[in-house]
């Protein structure tokens, strides 16, 4: 988009601030006073200065904290009542009264470290010799060749579907894509995870407390969790449904060997949320020993700003990792999204780039139509769950309804509020894939590149030919040659049980 | 918290009618020198008739004021016993219109005892502003509101619509709330201020936290309403330690659930204890 009319010297800067655009157009703003009949003349001094303020105006614009934003502030940070949105409607903090003390306690130390040097640089350190950050991007060239493939049978097929109903479908040839993992199964534990319980844990000794908590569904959160706490000695309890303890099996063994204790929840559904639920029953009775390390970007104010905050070096490093091989932003970022701590991580860094599309995929279980599915999004309700006011899955009573999937880190029937309000603001693509969908996608990937996803990370890689048909998201056009960035979020080890009981489904058709 | 008197919505939801109806429960017992018996029966726990005969049978027994439990599927501030008559209630078919039957019920059979409905956030304002569960249950005859998941901060709109509705909503203070905070609270609850005795969820325990004596004091010291203890509270020595520290009302909950066996239905059992309870409350 370029920006023209009535602009000058005086104006370029200001208008340039304000609008989302690659370019200036100007005549009449640099030329000398016109006389009638006369040709126009450029004023030289003019067209420098012009030129300057413009240049100046652009370097105002990359994505820093401080230049003016294209996005509505809501969108990039809470108020100070904790609430996200352009309404201010998402968020905030509904929680016991017991606990109100506790989240006062961690919003104020929160705030110190958050511009105390010291802290993020013990962090960085950590990540950097422990986990192994930065994490690699990876031009995945294999694997973008099969998403084309698939995402024209995906077309052919809608194509057909719409030429029986009497309608021209298009026939022209899909946009080719240049794939590139941010590579967070490569990161110590497996997953991206290990970011924000290693920055929890060094906050739990700020915060003075000796008990760390955690909840988990997958079990990711969990190991990331017992790993920080067996590297800075504090004692761990991790709760988890007695679903998803049956569901992820290597987690549980992984967790008990780093010294954890695993506590089973039978309560509910057995599932996430209920995990959730008994570490908030835990920490309404433990609150003056324990903090409780959250593990996705959802609950209570502060916790959404703090995994986020913890979480987004996710998008900061692919953003420089991209820079330096392509010289420029993504056109799309795609995510898989549970409770939304790798979404939100990953995209982050790309609110505020009007350039860059911002995509996730939930998990539509059985499919979105059937009500069994985890799509809080797509197929949610605004509401109240876990302390903050976001979209969630419920009836009309305000009963949380269970949410379906194969995968244990997308059961979830929430979504964090930031995401939430993102989606409202219509900055948000959304798109779904089903378990079918995601373990063709898990077989697509461990056979064409040879790295096997976690099957939560394989929803994402299964909406991308989706969006790219135009049958999920925005239905907008990616231009030949496009940059897609995929949170690729964690290793799927621990999910062979899942591909064993969807033996039945295979690969995409015709693999390279 | 500094913020809280200034978004204090006019009129308080103490000047409702509903708290006008728990303020004279209150006054009645305090001029019988003795702490008010608030029971809480969960609505459709084991099923309607089975709830309705539980929260009769309390009331025949001394009850003063009837808390209602609306069954929650996500009841993250109640202990083991409240989350399974919940779920139990959630499977019987308990339905948010059902529960207001309930109280509907309960006000005919039972005009003299103002009945406080305890809830979730969702459940009450879930994604809007609670303006019509609100009104739905003030119609039922309801006189209050306690959400326990609701603090003053994230309340001002809830209590603006329940206000308008004649309903008082009662918040809560805890041990961890600080003195200037308490102080607040107290302030913006309608009808009672619900004291939480102890740092952790609902659930009969052995014994109180010995610093419950020191907290029902200093809370009574600066809120403008009657306070009452819950959480915890299970055996008449409890109601007696706090009808003499002071405590205006003594709010049971697991115990009288635990009271009525594993299949909800020991409706005698559950009376007894509240018929002792009673006695207990004298000061």
């Amino acid at each position: 988009m370029t920006l023209a009319g009535g602009l000058d010297p005086a104006t370029v800067g200001p208008a340039l601030r304000g609008a989302p655009v690659v370019g200036v157009d100007v005549a009449s703003g640099v030329e000398v006073p016109r006389k009638p009949g006369r040709r126009p003349v450029k004023d030289a001094l003019k067209v420098a200065l012009f030129a300057k303020r413009a240049r100046a105006a652009r370097i105002d614009r990359p994505n820093l904290a401080v230049r003016p934003t294209p996005v509505h502030p809501g969108l990039l940070e809470t108020d100070d009542r904790g609430r996200w949105g352009m309404e201010r409607d998402f968020g905030g903090r509904y929680v016991p009264e017991t606990l109100m003390g506790a989240l006062e306690q961690l919003e104020s130390a929160y705030d110190e470290i958050r511009h105390d040097p010291r802290f993020w640089a013990e962090l960085n350190e950590l990540l950097a010799r422990f986990a192994g950050r930065p994490t690699a991007l990876y031009r995945a060239d294999r694997l973008s060749a099969a998403v084309h493939t698939e995402a024209l049978r995906l077309h052919a097929m809608r194509t057909r579907a719409s030429e029986s109903n009497g309608r021209q479908g298009a026939t022209d040839d899909l946009p080719r894509i240049r794939l590139y993992l941010k590579r967070e199964d490569l990161a110590h534990t497996g997953a991206h995870k290990i970011n924000n319980a290693l920055g929890q844990a060094l906050l739990t000794r700020r915060l003075g407390k000796t008990r760390v908590i955690a909840e988990t569904g997958a079990g990711q959160h969990g190991v990331a969790t017992a790993t920080a706490c067996a590297l800075l000695g504090l004692p761990c309890v991790v709760f988890m449904g007695e679903e998803d303890i049956r569901r992820q099996a290597p987690n549980v063994l992984r967790m008990r060997a780093l010294g954890a204790e695993v506590r089973s929840v039978t309560s509910g559904t057995a599932t996430l949320k209920d995990a959730v639920n008994e570490a908030m029953r835990d920490w309404v009775t433990n609150v003056e020993t324990t903090h409780y390390v959250l593990g996705s970007a959802m609950g209570p104010h502060p916790y959404p700003t703090i995994v986020r905050d913890l979480q987004r070096r996710i998008g900061d490093e692919a953003a420089r990792q991209l820079a330096d091989v392509e010289g420029r932003l993504p056109d799309l970022a795609l995510a898989c999204v549970g409770g939304g701590s790798n979404a939100i991580g990953l995209l982050a860094r790309f609110i505020g780039e009007p350039s860059v599309r911002l995509a996730v995929a939930e998990a539509a279980g059985d499919g979105v139509e059937t009500g069994r599915h985890a799509a809080a999004i797509a197929g949610g309700t605004p509401g109240i769950l876990h302390g903050s006011r976001s979209l969630m899955l419920q009836d009309r009573d305000g009963q949380v309804v269970e949410a379906h999937s194969a995968s244990a880190g997308l059961d979830y029937p929430g979504v964090g509020p930031q995401l939430a309000a993102l989606a409202e603001a219509g900055r948000l693509e959304v798109a779904t894939a089903t378990d079918r969908d995601a373990i063709a996608a898990m077989r697509t990937v461990t056979r064409t590149e040879g790295i096997l996803p976690a099957l939560e990370t394989a929803h994402a890689v299964a909406a991308l030919p989706k969006i790219l048909a135009g049958l999920e998201g925005s239905g907008q056009r990616l231009p030949d040659g496009a940059l897609v960035l995929l949170g690729f979020s964690g290793r799927g080890d621990k999910d062979m049980a899942a591909l064993e009981r969807f033996s039945d489904v295979a690969p995409w058709a015709g693999l390279p | 918290m500094t913020g809280l008197a200034a978004t204090r919505p006019a009129p308080h939801t103490n000047d409702t009618a509903g708290a006008g109806r728990i303020a004279a429960a209150f006054a009645r017992a305090r001029d019988e020198n003795r702490a008010a018996l608030i029971p809480y029966v969960v609505a459709g726990y084991p099923d309607d008739e089975g709830s309705f005969a539980a929260a009769c049978a309390a009331i025949d027994a001394g009850a003063d004021l009837l808390e209602i439990g609306l069954p929650y599927s996500d009841p993250l501030a109640d202990g083991a016993t409240l989350q399974r008559a919940s779920h139990a209630a959630l499977l019987a078919g308990a339905t948010l219109d059902r529960s207001l039957s309930l109280v509907a019920r309960l006000g005919a059979a039972r005009p003299g005892v103002p009945l406080v409905a305890m809830g979730y956030a969702n459940q009450l304002i879930g994604g809007g502003d609670g303006r019509d569960r609100a009104k739905a249950l003030a119609t039922a005859g309801a006189a209050g509101v306690i959400v326990a998941d609701l603090t003053p901060d994230e309340g001002a709109l809830f209590e603006a619509v329940a206000t308008a509705a004649g309903l008082a909503v009662i918040y809560l203070v805890a041990p961890t709330t600080s003195p200037a905070r308490r102080a607040a609270i107290a302030a913006r609850s309608g009808g009672f201020l619900y004291c939480v005795s102890l740092v952790g969820v609902t659930g009969a325990r052995a014994s109180l936290p010995p610093s419950v004596r020191g907290l029902v004091a200093d809370i009574g010291a600066v809120s403008p309403v009657p306070v009452a203890v819950g959480f915890g509270v299970s055996k008449p020595a409890h109601v007696r330690a706090l009808a003499r520290a002071g405590a205006d009302g003594v709010i049971v909950a697991s115990a009288l659930v635990d009271a009525l066996g594993r299949d909800g239905r020991d409706v005698a059992a559950m009376s007894h204890l509240v018929t002792t309870l009673r006695t207990a409350t004298a000061r």
